[in-house]
């Protein structure tokens, strides 16, 4: 059985797959320029894959962990984020979106810790992947709450 | 509505900045922020303007 690919041939990044040929989610795909081609493969889930080069591929796995899930909202607490980069060519940093605000994160061999993050008021932090169509992990959630 | 909707939420969203090699996170809608907010505006001089960025802040 062949499998419809769908993907943007400019960013590399797979939409998804369809079984059904000359449907309507082909017909969309393509008014938007996107490729779809058939395969014989069904990559599941989606959301680990991509078509970068124009090749499916596997994205790269990035874990991302906290010591604390919750901390004080007291600008003293602190939560720190670490991130390990799955697969054999590691790369030396990574980019990261730390409650929204883009940080390059330097590795080695892979792995890294941010710098420790502190709440001076009750808020949800999140700590995510930027690229999300090279890698696929997290996010990370940390909540400041009222102290005392 | 969705761009509006998206902008409460962006307001909304937690600000973060990096000090002394540390994330420091604050939510600017937060009552604890305004009350910072006044606090450091009565030492200035300046709780006028303060206030009006405040609330502007606030019911934009």
């Amino acid at each position: 059985m062949d499998f419809l690919h769908a993907s943007d041939p400019v960013t590399g990044e797979f939409f998804g797959f369809s079984v059904f040929p000359d449907s309507p989610w082909q017909a969309a795909h393509e008014a938007e320029g996107h490729t779809v081609i058939q395969s014989p493969i069904k990559p599941e889930p989606r959301t680990h894959f991509n078509y970068l080069g124009g090749v499916l591929t596997p994205k790269i796995e990035v874990l991302l962990v906290t010591d604390k899930a919750e901390i004080a909202a007291d600008g003293v607490a602190e939560a720190v984020v670490a991130v390990a980069v799955a697969g054999k060519e590691k790369p030396a940093n990574i980019g990261l979106l730390v409650a929204g605000t883009v940080e390059t994160l330097n590795l080695t061999n892979g792995h890294g810790v941010l710098a420790p993050i502190t709440a001076e008021t009750p808020c949800s932090v999140e700590v995510a992947i930027l690229d999300t169509i090279t890698y696929w992990g997290g996010p990370v959630g940390i909540e400041a709450v009222e102290h005392g | 509505m969705a761009s509006i909707k998206a902008k409460k939420a962006e307001k909304n969203k937690a600000k973060v900045k990096k000090q002394a090699d540390k994330f420091v996170v604050r939510d600017p809608s937060s009552l604890k922020a305004v009350y910072a907010e006044l606090e450091a505006a009565n030492f200035s001089g300046k709780q006028e303007a303060a206030l009006k960025a405040i609330f502007a802040a606030l019911v934009d």
